[in-house]
C-alpha cells in the first residue's frame, strides 16, 4: 500500500494538475468488498437506512445504457465510508495540495457497464457555498 | 479542492476510462456552471471551449490496476468517452477533499449542500464534513467507528 508520494509526484502533480497511480491505493480486500457493496447500493439497499444524497439510476426507472451514480453513499454504507473517508486518501491529497489538513465533501460512487454512454467533461462543480483560505 | 478518483477494475482505453487534460488547471477560469452528467456527443467540448490561444489540447487516459487511481485539481478539465469495450465495466470510488479550514460562503446557497449549514454558522458540521486528516494528528472521532478495509 502507498503511505506516501514522492516529490517527484507532488511536481507531477502542480505541473500537470492530475497525478495518476497505477496501482496501491487500496487494498484488494477492501475492493472486494467495495464492489459487493456497489451491487447492493444500486439495488437500493442501504446498511445506514439513509438514502445517497444524490441518486443518479435507479433499476427499471432509468435506461441500462446509463453511467450509474450516487453521490455521497458514505452516509448509506459504513465500507464506502471507510475508504472515502480514510486517513491514508486524505494524508496522500493533502501532501499533493499542500493543505494542513483535508476534509470530505462529496463522494461519487460511479458504475459505467459495458457498451454504455459517456460522462460529461467538467471541471469538478466548485461549490458555491463554501469558501477556503488557501495556506 | 483535490479529488482522488480510485478505481475497483483494471481499466483499459477502450473502456471508457477518466481523461484529463494536461496543464487546464493553470487556464482562466470558467463561467461557473453545473456540468452535465451525462454528456452529448462531444466529452470535451467544454474544454475545447476554455482553451487559451496556443495551447495546444492534450488528453491523458487514466490506464491503471485495480486499486490504482489518480488525483485531480479541482479546476483541472476532466471526463470519458463511452465504455465501448463490451464487456468490460468500470466501477470508481470518487472522494472531494477540501481544506480543514473551509466554511460556507456567507451569501451562496448551494441546491444541495445548504441543507448542511446551520443557522447563523458558517462553520462545516463534522457530522457531515468530517476532518479525515490534520497534520495535528486530528481525526473526526466518530471516524473509528468505521471497519478496517487493510
Amino acid at each position: 500500500m502507498i503511505e506516501s508520494l514522492t516529490p517527484g509526484q507532488v511536481e507531477t502533480f502542480q505541473r500537470d494538475g492530475f497525478l495518476i497511480v497505477e496501482e496501491g491505493l487500496v487494498s484488494d480486500r477492501a475492493l472486494e468488498l467495495l464492489r459487493d457493496r456497489y451491487l447492493c447500493l444500486f439495488d437500493g439497499e442501504y446498511e445506514t437506512g439513509i438514502r445517497p444524497d444524490e441518486v443518479n439510476w435507479v433499476p427499471g426507472r432509468d435506461p441500462e445504457d446509463r453511467t450509474r451514480q450516487l453521490c455521497n453513499a458514505w452516509k448509506s454504507d459504513s465500507v464506502v465510508a471507510a475508504q472515502v473517508l480514510s486517513e491514508r486518501t486524505g494524508r496522500l491529497a493533502a501532501q499533493l495540495a499542500g493543505y494542513r489538513g483535508v476534509r470530505i465533501l462529496q463522494d461519487n460512487v460511479l458504475w459505467k457497464p459495458p457498451g454504455r454512454r459517456r460522462s460529461g467533461s467538467t471541471r469538478t462543480r466548485r461549490t458555491p457555498t463554501t469558501s477556503s483560505r488557501p495556506r | 479542492m483535490i479529488t482522488c478518483w480510485l478505481s475497483l477494475h483494471d481499466t483499459q482505453a477502450d473502456a471508457g476510462p477518466l481523461e484529463f487534460v494536461r496543464g487546464s488547471h493553470e487556464w482562466p477560469k470558467s463561467p461557473p456552471a453545473r456540468s452535465q452528467f451525462h454528456a452529448p456527443d462531444d466529452w470535451l467540448e467544454g474544454a475545447r471551449e476554455a482553451l487559451p490561444e496556443n495551447v495546444e489540447l492534450e488528453t491523458v487516459p487514466v490506464v491503471v490496476k485495480a486499486g490504482g487511481g489518480s488525483f485531480h485539481h479541482g479546476l483541472t478539465w476532466h471526463g470519458s468517452a463511452p465504455n465501448t469495450s463490451g464487456t468490460v465495466a468500470r466501477m470508481a470510488l470518487v472522494s472531494h477533499l477540501i481544506p480543514i479550514e473551509t466554511r460556507f460562503h456567507e451569501t451562496n446557497v448551494d441546491v444541495t449542500y445548504s441543507r448542511y449549514r446551520k443557522r447563523g454558522d458558517l462553520s462545516l458540521d463534522e457530522s457531515f464534513f468530517p476532518v479525515v486528516w490534520d497534520e495535528s494528528g486530528y481525526r473526526t472521532p466518530w471516524l473509528a467507528e468505521l471497519p478496517d478495509l487493510d
